[in-house]
C-alpha cells in the first residue's frame, strides 16, 4: 500500500510538472465541448438559392419570394438562364437552383398544371436531401394557397410532436457522446503512453530493481488517470449545463458508476497497448488504432440503425456503443436503472474481461 | 543541401528500422477508410414505428399500409393509451409513434382537413428532422393517392451525386481527414523525441543550420503520407466507386500539397513540445477534432454559428476538400479551384518558417 502511494505521487508529480499538459488535459475538453457542441448539428441552414423566373408573373414572382424569404435559403440572386444555374453550382456559388418556366402564371391559371425545376447539388448527399424537402414544404403549402383550383378532397395532415429534445438541438444529443469520447482519450492515451515511456526512456529497468511488485506498479500507473478522468467528466458536464443548459436529468450516481464501468475497459486497452508498443510513436498509432473502432463503431456519429446489418452486428462488441448509450439516457431521458440493465451488463462484462486479461498479459510481460 | 540529405538519410533508417509503426501507417487509412465507408450513412431505414390507432377501420389500416410500403418505416400495432408510449421510447421499442383518432374514418371524407397524431423521439435530432421528412413524404403520397393534387407539377434533378450516396460526399472527405492525422502525428513526434532521448543535443552541435533540420525531417515523411494517398484514393475509386471526373493530375498535385501543410503543421507542434506524449495530444487535438468538424467534412460551414464560420479559415481542410470534391465529382479545373490551392501553399510556408523560427530560438537557448 504504502509502495503504491509513493508511485502515486510520483505520476501525479510527472503529470502535473508539465504546464502543457495540464492545459491539454483540463481546458481543451471545455473548449471542445463548447465548438463540437455547436458545430455538431446536422440541421441544415443557409442553403444558397438561385432562382431563374423566366416567367415573371405575379404567380412566379410570389413563389420565388417565398423560397427567398424562407430562413432555410440564403438567395444568392437571379440567375439570367438556365445554363446559369449549371456554372453557378460547378463554382460552389449556389447549392439550389429554382427554375420557373415561361407561361408558369398563365398555365396556373388555366389548370394546366406547369412544371417548377428544382437543381440541386447532391454532392453532399444529406444536405440536398434536407434541402429538397423544405423546397418541397414550400411548395406544397404554395399549392395548397392557391385558390385557382379547389381540391374536391381535402387532404390529410400530420401534426408532429417532438419529445424529450423539443427544440431539435442537436448539442443535446451530442455532447453526452462526446463526454464518452473524450473520457476514452484521456484515459486510454495516456495510460498506454505513460507506461510506454518507462519502457522508452529506461526507467522502467530502475522501477523493476525496487521492492514493487508488478500488480503495484500497475495500479500505481493506472489509478491517477481515473482520477484524472473522473474529474475531467465532471468538468465536462459542468460544462455542458453552464454553455449549453444541458441539465443531468437522471441520477448522478448512476453516471458516475457507469463511468467507472467503463474506465475498466479504457484503462484495460490502455494496458494492453502497452504491453505491444515499444515506443511511445506506436503506442499511440495503436491507441488511435483501437479509438476509430470505439468512436465509429458506437453510435456517436452516425445512428447504429443506418449501418449495414453485419457492421451493426459488430458494435455489440464495443464497449463505447453502451456507455455512450447510457449517457444518453441518464442525461436525457433520465430513464432509471430497472431499464439500463440492457446495457450495464455488457459493459461490465466487457471492462472486466478486458482488464483481467490486460493486467494478466502485463504481469507476464514485466516478469 | 549537402547536409540536408544524410538528414532525410537518417530519418528513413529511423523509419525502416521502426517496422510496426511502418506497418501501421499503410495498414491503418485503409482500415479507417473501409469503416468509415460503411459506417457514415446518415440515411435511416426502417424505423420502428409505433401504431396506435383507435378508428381500427378498414380506412385508418390504408394510412398504416402507406407507413409499410416506404422502405422507411417499420410500423408495429399497439393497443393501450397514450402513456404507454413514453415507455416505448425508454426501451427504445419505437422511435416514433402514430396516434389515428376514433372517428378517423368518417372525418377523413368531411370538409375540414383531419389530423393524425405522430410523436417522434428526438434525442437524436438529426433523425428526428429526417423522420419528420419522410412522415411528410408518406402523408403527400397518401394524399396523392386519394386525389390531392398540387396545381403545378414539380421536376428535380440532382447533379452530381443522383442517388444521394453518402460515400461520394464521404470517402473524399475521408482522403482529407486521413492524410492530416497521418502526417501531422508522424512529424509531431520527431522533434520530440529527439528531445526526450536526448539526441538533441548531438544534432545541436553539429554544423546543420534548423532549416536543413526541418526541411531534412519534412521530406521523408512527405514521401510516405503521399504514398499513402495514393492508397487511398485507390480504394476509394476502385472499392467505393467514386468518379474522378476532373483532371487525376490535379488531384495529385493537391494531395501533395495538403501533405505538405500537414507535415509542416506537425513539425510546429513538434517544436513547441518537450515531451511525445505532449506532442501526441496536442496533434490528436489539433488535427482530428478541427478536421472532423470544423471543416466541412460532415457539418455544413454554412450551418455553423457565425464565429466558428471564421474558425473554419484556419483549419486546412476547408481549402482542401473543395478542391478533391470538386475535381472528383464535379470535374472542377485549376480555373475555379486557384484560391483554395493559394491558400494552402500560404498555410504551408507560414507553418515551415515559424516552425524554422521556433527551432532556432531553441538553439540559441
Amino acid at each position: 500500500m504504502q509502495r503504491i502511494l509513493y508511485l502515486l505521487q510520483k505520476e501525479f508529480r510527472q503529470v502535473f510538472r508539465d504546464r502543457t499538459m495540464v492545459a491539454i488535459m483540463f481546458v481543451v475538453p471545455v473548449v471542445q465541448t463548447l465548438v463540437l457542441g455547436s458545430v455538431m448539428t446536422t440541421d441544415v441552414k443557409n442553403i444558397k438559392l438561385l432562382i431563374y423566373d423566366a416567367d415573371g408573373s405575379a404567380a412566379s414572382r410570389e413563389l420565388g419570394g417565398r423560397f427567398i424569404n424562407n430562413p432555410y435559403f440564403h438567395f444568392v440572386g437571379y440567375a439570367e438562364s438556365a445554363a446559369d444555374i449549371h456554372e453557378a453550382l460547378d463554382k460552389w456559388q449556389a447549392q439550389m437552383g429554382l427554375f420557373i418556366r415561361p407561361h408558369f402564371g398563365r398555365d396556373l391559371e388555366r389548370g394546366l398544371r406547369p412544371e417548377v425545376q428544382l437543381i440541386a447539388d447532391g454532392l453532399d448527399g444529406n444536405t440536398a436531401g434536407i434541402a429538397l424537402g423544405y423546397a418541397q414544404g414550400i411548395l406544397t403549402s404554395f399549392g395548397q394557397n392557391l385558390t385557382v383550383i379547389r381540391p374536391t378532397v381535402v387532404p390529410l395532415v400530420s401534426e408532429t410532436r417532438l419529445w424529450y429534445n423539443l427544440n431539435l438541438e442537436s448539442k443535446h444529443y451530442m455532447v453526452p457522446g462526446l463526454i464518452g469520447l473524450l473520457a476514452t482519450t484521456v484515459t486510454m492515451f495516456l495510460t498506454s503512453m505513460g507506461l510506454v515511456r518507462e519502457k522508452e526512456i529506461g526507467t522502467l529497468e530502475q522501477l523493476m530493481v525496487t521492492p514493487i511488485r508488478s500488480s503495484e506498479l500497475m495500479i500505481g500507473k493506472v489509478l491517477p488517470f481515473v482520477l484524472i478522468g473522473l474529474v475531467e467528466i465532471n468538468v465536462m458536464m459542468i460544462a455542458a449545463f453552464l454553455i449549453f443548459k444541458l441539465k443531468l436529468a437522471g441520477s448522478y450516481f448512476l453516471f458516475l458508476g457507469v463511468s467507472l464501468l467503463y474506465f475498466l475497459t479504457t484503462l484495460g486497452l490502455g494496458i494492453f497497448i502497452s504491453t505491444l508498443a515499444e515506443t511511445q510513436q506506436q503506442a499511440m498509432f495503436i491507441a488511435w488504432f483501437f479509438m476509430i473502432f470505439l468512436m465509429l463503431m458506437s453510435g456517436f456519429l452516425t445512428p447504429i440503425a443506418n449501418m449495414p446489418e453485419a457492421w451493426q452486428n459488430v458494435t455489440y462488441l464495443n464497449p463505447l456503443r453502451y456507455y455512450v448509450n447510457l449517457l444518453r439516457e441518464i442525461f436525457l431521458k433520465a430513464t432509471p436503472l430497472q431499464f439500463l440493465w440492457r446495457e450495464i451488463i455488457p459493459l461490465a462484462a466487457f471492462g472486466a474481461l478486458i482488464l483481467v486479461a490486460s493486467a494478466l498479459k502485463f504481469h507476464k510481460r514485466v516478469s | 543541401m549537402n547536409r540536408i540529405i544524410p538528414i532525410i538519410r537518417k530519418e528513413f533508417i529511423h523509419i525502416r528500422r521502426d517496422f510496426r509503426t511502418l506497418l501501421i501507417i499503410f495498414f491503418m487509412p485503409v482500415f479507417m477508410l473501409l469503416m468509415y465507408g460503411y459506417a457514415i450513412n446518415l440515411e435511416i431505414q426502417n424505423i420502428d414505428l409505433a401504431v396506435l390507432d383507435h378508428s381500427g377501420s378498414p380506412t385508418s389500416r390504408e394510412l398504416v399500409a402507406a407507413f409499410q410500403g416506404s422502405k422507411f418505416f417499420t410500423p408495429r400495432y399497439f393497443s393501450g393509451s397514450e402513456s404507454a408510449i413514453e415507455s416505448l421510447f425508454q426501451k427504445g421499442e419505437a422511435k416514433a409513434a402514430l396516434i389515428i383518432p376514433a372517428d378517423f374514418a368518417r372525418t377523413i371524407n368531411g370538409p375540414v382537413p383531419t389530423a393524425v397524431q405522430v410523436l417522434i423521439d428526438a434525442g437524436d435530432s438529426n433523425t428526428a428532422q429526417l423522420m419528420q421528412n419522410y412522415i411528410n413524404a408518406v402523408v403527400q403520397l397518401y394524399n396523392a393517392g386519394r386525389g390531392v393534387t398540387a396545381p403545378f407539377e414539380v421536376n428535380t434533378s440532382i447533379r452530381y451525386n443522383p442517388t444521394l450516396k453518402s460515400a461520394y460526399f464521404f470517402v473524399p472527405g475521408l482522403v482529407a481527414l486521413i492524410l492530416m492525422m497521418i502526417s501531422a502525428l508522424l512529424t509531431s513526434l520527431t522533434i520530440a523525441r529527439e528531445k526526450e532521448t536526448g539526441t538533441m543535443e548531438q544534432i545541436l552541435v553539429s554544423p546543420v543550420r534548423p532549416f536543413e533540420i526541418i526541411i531534412g525531417k519534412v521530406v521523408p515523411y512527405l514521401f510516405l503520407a503521399f504514398a499513402d494517398g495514393i492508397l487511398i484514393l485507390l480504394i476509394a475509386h476502385f472499392w467505393f466507386n467514386v468518379p474522378i471526373t476532373g483532371n487525376l493530375a490535379l488531384i495529385l498535385f493537391a494531395c501533395f500539397l495538403y501533405v505538405g501543410v500537414a507535415l509542416s503543421f506537425g513539425l510546429l507542434i513538434s517544436t513547441g513540445a518537450r515531451t511525445q506524449q505532449v506532442a501526441m495530444m496536442s496533434a490528436l487535438m489539433g488535427t482530428l477534432l478541427p478536421t472532423v468538424m470544423l471543416s466541412g467534412f460532415i457539418f455544413p460551414i454554412a450551418s455553423m454559428p457565425k464565429v466558428l464560420q471564421f474558425v473554419t479559415y484556419l483549419v486546412p481542410a476547408r481549402y482542401f476538400l473543395p478542391v478533391i470534391r470538386g475535381v472528383m465529382l464535379k470535374g472542377n479545373t485549376l480555373f475555379h479551384l486557384w484560391l483554395p490551392l493559394g491558400a494552402l501553399v500560404l498555410m504551408g510556408t507560414f507553418f515551415l518558417t515559424i516552425s524554422a523560427k521556433r527551432f532556432k530560438m531553441r538553439l540559441e537557448v
